[in-house]
């Protein structure tokens, strides 16, 4: 059985074993693993966002647990760009297959193909493009990107369903079954000093490597200083922490200046406000506890501030069954965040006011904010005006 | 154009390369997921026009098809003529893990998403950049002269 990717008058047009099957079932499975660890930590952050529940209730702890999976989704999302472009090299002399269509089962097969290879480039270019802060596409970043990792998810499926039994036999290393076709003549990339197959896939897990290392120190803080292509530094920002939006970019610079600034606790049957003073007079209680943003960068922060359930306790409407927090920020899609019965009860539940030892600077959400473990970073609501107790 | 291999044989070859039991499943499933991406991403549910999805999509593959992987082609063509084995898979390798990080590191260096928040993109990533492709350049370097070694060696034994 020929091993090559491509049969017919156009195989002896791409002779390097690179673009065998072989090689392109190593790079097949690798892609496979990245992008079904992308897909499912990808749901998870999608699932948070939602603020919904409906599945499961998200846990304030381990604390840490979204650092982990969005740091993984992000770094993983980076090492698959070598792998997508030298799979996509490998298998290229599929496109001038001859014939091109076989039997229903390959046509089939290759109409899969066009939303898994347009959903790969999408997911891996919109995601660069996102943590680039550089998004040209002209809609909602978080949808697109969303469901066209079910696109691409469903493609990859099938593709696997097509192809299993080809990539189980090429990545089997008995020559009798990897060896060269009878009167096929043996692939002249190495003998030609070119790249042999294993030299090639060892460069991608090289290039693989080298991207990771320059880019996972905006989570991974031991590697900061050598992520020279990182994103973000955990430490650069105000206080030492990095900020997703500044109080000028969300439009409440002079807002937060205002003296009559009061916090409005509202539950069934009462309704309360509290002055900046009264927040401070409250017991406060410290934290650490990491920011970590969607775009995969993660820093921990020394937050001081009223647990939520001392505040509930204090109003007199302990153990809510949910706390709706609002920012005096508007028109963002993150105006209001939602805080489950699980996460509300936690000791480490704050409304912040203070950072790393100073009051919150305006742009960690003066002058009062949201930190609760495990939560995506555009769900720790900055510029408080409003908590509901339901 | 004809095939070199009979239909019938390429037929047959095909439907060896298929499993049994899990192709039309996995066909099934994988399909099913896909158009359960593309109905909830339906361009009828947004305000954005289908020209915009279909250029930030299919557009993105015929671009790579078209244009990415001819230019790679010609390219590999280039280096295969201008550097004679064996030091040529040495500079593949450097060529392949510079491209990489140079492809991904483009808007970063462009600075397109650059704004008013200096804690966002604060590094200067044209000078990471061209310390990344240093070392890469210093690692192909020490590879061909290890491969310049070894060839002399291997001359001088024989």
């Amino acid at each position: 059985m020929p091993d090559r990717v491509l049969t017919g008058p156009g195989r002896r047009a791409w002779p390097s074993p690179l673009h065998d099957e072989r090689t392109a079932a190593i790079l097949g499975i690798a892609l496979g693993v990245t992008f079904s660890v992308c897909f499912l930590t990808g749901l998870y952050s999608h699932y948070q966002q939602e603020q919904n529940d409906s599945l499961f209730v998200i846990p304030a702890r381990p604390a840490g647990l979204y650092r982990l999976t969005q740091g993984i989704h992000v770094a993983t999302g980076i090492a698959s760009i070598p792998l997508l472009a030298a799979k996509l090299w490998t298998v290229l002399p599929r496109f001038y297959e001859w014939p091109p269509v076989r039997s229903v089962a390959h046509a089939l097969e290759r109409v899969m193909l066009v939303p898994l290879v347009a959903g790969s480039l999408f997911m891996l270019f919109s995601g660069v493009g996102n943590i680039a802060l550089w998004r040209p596409w002209g809609f909602d970043f978080r949808s697109g990107h969303h469901w066209v990792a079910w696109i691409t998810i469903g493609a990859l499926i099938a593709h696997v369903g097509a192809r299993w039994a080809v990539t189980r036999r090429s990545v089997r290393r008995h020559p009798a079954v990897t060896g060269r076709p009878s009167g096929v003549a043996e692939p002249t990339g190495a003998r030609a000093g070119g790249l042999t197959r294993r030299g090639f896939l060892t460069s991608v897990a090289a290039a693989s490597g080298v991207l990771t290392v320059a880019t996972v120190g905006q989570t991974f803080r031991p590697l900061d200083r050598v992520s020279v292509l990182a994103p973000r530094r955990p430490g650069t920002g105000p206080q030492g922490l990095p900020v997703n939006r500044t109080a000028a970019q969300a439009g409440l610079a002079e807002v937060l200046d205002d003296p009559g600034y009061r916090l409005a606790v509202s539950w069934p049957g009462g309704r309360r406000e509290l002055t900046y003073q009264d927040l401070r007079a409250m017991p406060l209680h410290d934290a650490v506890l990491p920011i970590a943003c969607v775009e995969g960068w993660s820093a921990d922060g020394h937050w001081r501030g009223i647990r939520l359930r001392d505040l509930a306790g204090a109003v007199g409407w302990p153990d809510p069954d949910e706390v709706v927090v609002r920012s005096l920020q508007e028109g963002s899609l993150f105006t209001t965040s939602r805080v489950n019965r699980a996460q509300a009860a936690d000791r480490d539940a704050l409304l912040a006011l203070d950072l790393n030892g100073e009051p919150l600077h305006p742009d960690h959400g003066y002058p009062v904010r949201l930190v609760v473990g495990n939560r995506a970073g555009v769900l720790q609501t900055k510029w408080i005006g409003e908590i509901e107790l339901r | 154009m004809t095939s070199a291999e009979p239909r019938s044989h390429t037929d047959r070859a095909h439907t060896a390369q298929t499993h049994p039991f899990l192709y039309w499943p996995a066909m099934s499933i994988g399909a099913a997921v896909v158009v359960y991406g593309l109905a909830r991403w339906a361009p009828w549910e947004s305000s954005v026009d289908l020209d915009t999805y279909i250029r930030w999509t299919i557009g993105l593959a015929v671009l790579h098809d078209v244009a990415v992987g001819p230019v790679v082609g010609v390219a590999g063509l280039a280096l295969a003529a201008l550097i004679r084995p064996p030091y040529r898979a040495v500079v593949q390798a450097g060529v392949l893990v510079a491209a990489s990080t140079a492809l991904f590191a483009i808007p970063f260096v462009q600075g397109w998403g650059r704004n008013s928040n200096d804690s966002a993109l604060p590094r200067d990533y044209g000078q990471g950049l061209a310390i990344v492709l240093g070392l890469v350049a210093v690692a192909t370097i020490v590879g061909l002269v290890v491969v310049a070694v070894r060839e002399r060696r291997t001359g001088s034994g024989a």
